[in-house]
């Protein structure tokens, strides 16, 4: 029957050495799939009188170990930490599904919003264990601070934080002709300096600008620059959400002056002009203050470290964010926190892991130790004078007492910036009115909150939140 | 062969191709129905992942489809997408395809040059374009200032920014794609082309009158693939452009991203889902529809 | 296409196409090459280098020590192995089934199963996940693995019937009337003739279970059992970057699918062809 097929198929008799071929390439496959298995590698084994709780950081930091983690496991000896890093972009993933398999970490470090995590059940309440502990909860900035709670629980304690303050290219105010002992103090100085400092080349581009306005949203991420109008309408003490937390102001008068200060400022440079310089901005050398591009900018509190890095003989100065005339200064704040998701299977030895990396000689410990670290969420540890050694962190310190936090709008917080963004970016590049842009902003965000707040009500009276 | 039930050889294909199909089945019933299932019921809540759903009908559906401004924008920027890629992906794979399916001296390399650029993913081929289509000092910008034409902000450009995703897309036309028209190619028998050797036809007679249609089960293939995926793209605007600039690049499985997430609205991106899923099965039966016209199968 | 015999010119011609698509098609590659050896500060130089002036061999061994490389790999390979395998035996008998058999309802199940591919993942991701965890299997291999054995996706079922659908039913009818088994006419005459379209398959599906990386992450929480694409991710940080190595740990991760794709090349050049039915 073999051969009659194959010649009705006309096909030559190699076709059945080929088919032993297949099977002998298929049991080689095995073979291999049966080595790998017998070398399969199996999870560790945990030392039995030891506590051991699982720590998730992200990844990215030069240590592979976080700090932290090697101080606490060296200090004592009756709980071990296992420290796991996961990627930066994909933690909220990692976490949901470690939360939703009711086998999460024991400690949890992260950097969105608290109140994400909290209003959906996903961390433990630390009230009792602050209150049994006596745990001082005054030595954090009262921004971060704010951030830990929701319905008047606390869910994490704050670890590290970002300040900013206002850099300034000394060498660049020298070939303007402006004094390099005296950066500007108001915004109306910034973009009269600005004109002095902005140069093009000779078909017209823009090559160095005095300062940049950042309105959106993707490069003030990759610059580490902070949103101007929203620093400014801060200082002029805007508000964004009513007290209740039920309203979305976006459209309040101290933004909207803001927004129009920002388009007076940006009317000497054509918009098409400023996206191609923009497009300039890259990371390390190339990163706009560092390469020279931009002379005056607000920078996060890494960035003496970072310059130093990348390019060692840049001359500059950091001051004090300009303002306007009788008001206050404002800055960002950016905390990262420690908390203990529900179901973790330890709460007591990761409550005792979280007291002692919030604690005052940790955190100096780490920022001295750490390359490029986050400011310490401790003011007493930023109140030392070990801290304080350089001359520099001074100023950032002042800037965290003024900060107010980007979680705007808790319950609606990655809706809000999206909308916030793309209002900007309408306003200045697009040409769209203040009114309408921030008015569609503003009606999809109050949109997106009454539905959050109406289905947690509804989630609210259907589950218990707290054992009380 | 005879067509009906009663035809003994019929009824044991019949319950031959029960059998075959058999493993799909178990496996769709095991892993499948639930979460599809699941899915479609969240569609019809409001659902944050970690609570209980709430349990709202159609709300969903019609806010997405009256009140939502990003649904109709997402929507418009995956047709453009979708409509203008496929096209130029699928007949650049299939001319590739053809260039390479010889048997001239080192050809395997060139295969194989011609296929590594499709296995380059995630943040190492964002990283590359971003860089590639750097308007200042990107590669791209500097060939076409080296022919004296101006160029645009690609990436930064909302007119350009969905033009310069499927500019990314022409480098992966050597890939898999190319390899299943290699394949198919070679599946062409000789006579066949002799036959126009001996009519004294030409290189095109040749393409457009046996290999197309001899392919054309496999272009078919690609096509109705590729409008699949495309409507799904994601990675490359999540990564590069985050729907920027303007919301240009918000795709809509991106925006469906956002609402699953980040706003942890899983109710309404399932919504988005199923709305995404019936558009795209439209599509697809249309394109069978005209494909039973077009397609030839030699084994019909 | 029967192989060109070819003319000097038209050699020459053909050579030169082929040259010109690789410089353009490998221009990328090139440069991750390139920047896999620059160090942190030239990496984003203006003007661009394509030749670092000093070669950071040093990134590809920071490679192996800023993560567990050869765990991965090991985890990786095995993954994918197993996962070609489960998918070429099940997506080419469920597509002998749609292409090669008659029975009722098979258009309209193909259609559902074509369907399947329609619903964006991310809205069944989460409750795939707690299905799994209901099994028992999470933190295991086994969600990543156990899928591909029953019918390894509409995609490779679409692409393997197509491929069964050229192939003339006559050879089909003469098998039957032989009397030979639909079985063995899967094992002894589809398979064989399909070897260009299994080979594809095995490839694509190499290259996309290689590079996945979401299914490791909610899956897998040991260090150790991470694979590489997971490994590659890490290197990506907050502020900061690491792009040599990156870069490095990009080449090498990529080196096994070319190397196998250049393997695989043998089942596409001498092709089966048919050399057509008389009468």
């Amino acid at each position: 029957m073999k051969v009659k097929t194959a010649k009705i198929m006309n096909y030559p008799e190699a076709s059945f050495e080929e088919f032993s071929r297949l099977k002998t390439s298929v049991m080689t496959a095995l073979a291999i799939g049966a080595a790998i298995i017998l070398f399969y590698p199996r999870s560790q084994a945990r030392p039995t009188d030891q506590r051991t709780i699982s720590f998730w950081s992200c990844s990215g930091q030069k240590e592979d170990v976080p700090f932290i983690v090697t101080a606490f496991n060296a200090a004592q000896d009756s709980i071990r930490v296992l420290s796991n890093a996961i990627p930066w972009q994909e933690q909220e993933k990692k976490v949901l599904t470690a939360i939703l398999s009711d086998n999460p970490p024991d400690a949890v470090s992260q950097f969105i919003p608290i109140v994400k995590w909290a209003s959906r059940m996903a961390l433990m309440p630390l009230d009792e264990l602050i209150a049994r502990d006596d745990f001082d909860t005054a030595a954090f900035y009262p921004a971060l601070w704010q951030e830990m709670k929701w319905l008047g629980h606390v869910f994490g304690i704050p670890v590290s934080s970002a300040s900013f303050a206002f850099f300034y290219n000394k060498k660049l105010f020298r070939e303007a002709g402006l004094d390099p002992e005296r950066p500007p103090k108001t915004w109306d100085e910034v973009a009269a300096y600005t004109k002095k400092l902005t140069r093009y080349d000779a078909s017209g581009n823009i090559i160095q600008m005095g300062f940049y306005p950042f309105y959106k949203s993707a490069l003030t991420a990759s610059q580490n620059s902070p949103s101007t109008p929203l620093i400014i309408a801060w200082e002029k003490g805007a508000s964004f959400l009513s007290a209740d937390g039920k309203r979305v102001t976006l459209i309040n008068p101290q933004y909207v002056e803001a927004l129009e200060w920002l388009l007076d400022f940006t009317k000497p440079y054509p918009v098409e002009k400023m996206e191609a310089f923009s497009a300039g901005f890259g990371y390390g050398d190339q990163h706009a203050f560092t390469s020279e591009k931009v002379a005056m900018m607000i920078l996060p509190d890494i960035f003496p470290d970072y310059i130093r890095h990348h390019a060692p003989e840049l001359d500059y100065g950091i001051a004090l964010t300009p303002t306007f005339p009788g008001c206050p200064i404002a800055s960002s704040s950016g905390c990262w926190w420690l908390a203990i998701p529900r179901g973790c299977k330890d709460p007591e030895a990761a409550w005792e892991f979280i007291k002692f990396a919030a604690s005052k000689k940790v955190q100096l410990d780490a920022y001295s130790v750490m390359d490029q670290n986050l400011f310490p969420a401790n003011r007493l540890a930023t109140a030392d004078s070990i801290f304080l050694r350089d001359g520099k962190m001074q100023i950032f310190v002042t800037h965290l007492e003024h900060a107010q936090s980007p979680t705007i709008v808790p319950m609606a917080h990655d809706v809000f910036w999206r909308e916030f963004y793309t209002a900007q970016e309408l306003i200045v590049y697009g040409n769209q009115s203040i009114e309408k842009a921030l008015g569609t902003a503003q009606t999809i965000i109050q949109h997106e909150l009454d539905k959050a707040l109406t289905y947690d009500e509804y989630v609210r009276s259907k589950m218990k939140f707290f054992d009380e | 062969m005879q067509k009906t039930t009663k035809n003994p050889l019929y009824k044991k294909q019949a319950w031959l191709g029960y059998l075959f199909v058999a493993p799909w089945i178990i496996g769709f019933l095991v892993f499948g129905l639930y979460p599809i299932v699941m899915s479609f019921y969240y569609s019809l809540c409001q659902y944050d992942v970690l609570r209980i759903p709430q349990f709202i009908g159609m709300g969903n559906y019609r806010e997405l489809l009256f009140e939502d401004p990003y649904f109709w924008k997402s929507a418009w920027n995956t047709a453009f997408y979708t409509f203008i890629r496929t096209p130029l992906v699928v007949i650049g794979s299939l001319l590739l395809a053809v260039l390479v399916n010889n048997a001239m001296k080192g050809i395997k390399i060139f295969r194989t040059i011609f296929f590594i650029p499709s296995i380059i993913t995630g943040v190492v081929l964002s990283a590359l374009w971003l860089w590639l289509l750097n308007p200042q000092y990107g590669l791209i910008n500097s060939i076409l200032a080296f022919f004296g034409l101006p160029g645009p902000l690609w990436l930064q450009s909302p007119h350009w920014s969905k033009p310069s995703i499927i500019l990314m897309s022409l480098w992966s036309i050597g890939g898999g794609r190319m390899l299943v028209f290699l394949a198919a190619l070679q599946g062409i028998p000789k006579a066949l082309y002799e036959v126009v050797d001996i009519d004294g036809g030409g290189w095109w007679k040749k393409f457009r009158y046996i290999t197309v249609p001899m392919v054309s089960p496999v272009i078919f293939l690609w096509t109705v693939l590729e409008v699949i995926f495309s409507f799904q793209v994601f990675t490359e605007a999540y990564v590069m452009t985050k729907g920027g600039p303007m919301n240009s690049t918000l795709f809509y499985n991106l925006y469906l991203y956002y609402k699953a997430f980040d706003d942890f609205s899983m109710g309404y991106a399932s919504a988005l889902a199923w709305l995404l899923m019936v558009i795209i099965l439209v599509v697809t039966l249309i394109q069978f529809i005209v494909g039973k016209k077009v397609v030839y199968y030699e084994g019909a | 296409m029967k192989p060109i015999r070819p003319t000097t010119v038209r050699t020459f011609l053909a050579y030169l196409l082929l040259v010109a698509v690789s410089l353009v098609l490998i221009m990328p590659f090139v440069w991750i090459i390139s920047t896999s050896l620059k160090g942190n500060e030239s990496i984003f130089a203006i003007p661009p280098k394509w030749i670092p002036e000093t070669l950071h061999w040093e990134n590809y061994a920071k490679v192996f020590t800023q993560m567990p490389f050869f765990t991965y790999m090991r985890n990786s390979v095995f993954i994918s192995v197993v996962v070609i395998l489960g998918t070429v035996l099940s997506s080419s008998l469920v597509a002998y089934a749609f292409a090669c058999l008659k029975w009722p309802g098979r258009d309209g199940l193909f259609i559902f199963v074509l369907g399947t591919m329609m619903l964006p993942m991310q809205v069944t991701m989460i409750p795939v996940f707690v299905l799994f965890k209901q099994f028992g299997w999470l933190n295991t291999f086994k969600p990543l693995i156990v899928p591909a054995f029953f019918g390894g996706g509409a995609f490779n079922i679409f692409l393997l019937r197509q491929f069964f659908l050229t192939i003339p039913k006559e050879l089909f009818e003469a098998a039957r009337i032989d009397g030979c088994s639909e079985w063995r006419i899967y094992w002894k005459i589809v398979l064989p003739l399909a070897k260009p379209a299994l080979a594809t398959v095995a490839i694509l599906t190499f290259m996309m279970t290689w590079n996945d990386f979401l299914g490791p992450l909610i899956y897998l929480s040991d260090k150790l059992k991470g694979t590489l694409a997971l490994g590659l991710a890490m290197f990506v940080g907050q502020y900061q970057t690491e792009w040599g190595v990156l870069m490095a740990a990009s080449v090498l991760v990529m080196l096994p699918v070319i190397f196998l794709f250049f393997l695989f090349q043998k089942y596409f050049i001498r092709g089966f062809m048919m050399s057509g039915i008389k009468g």
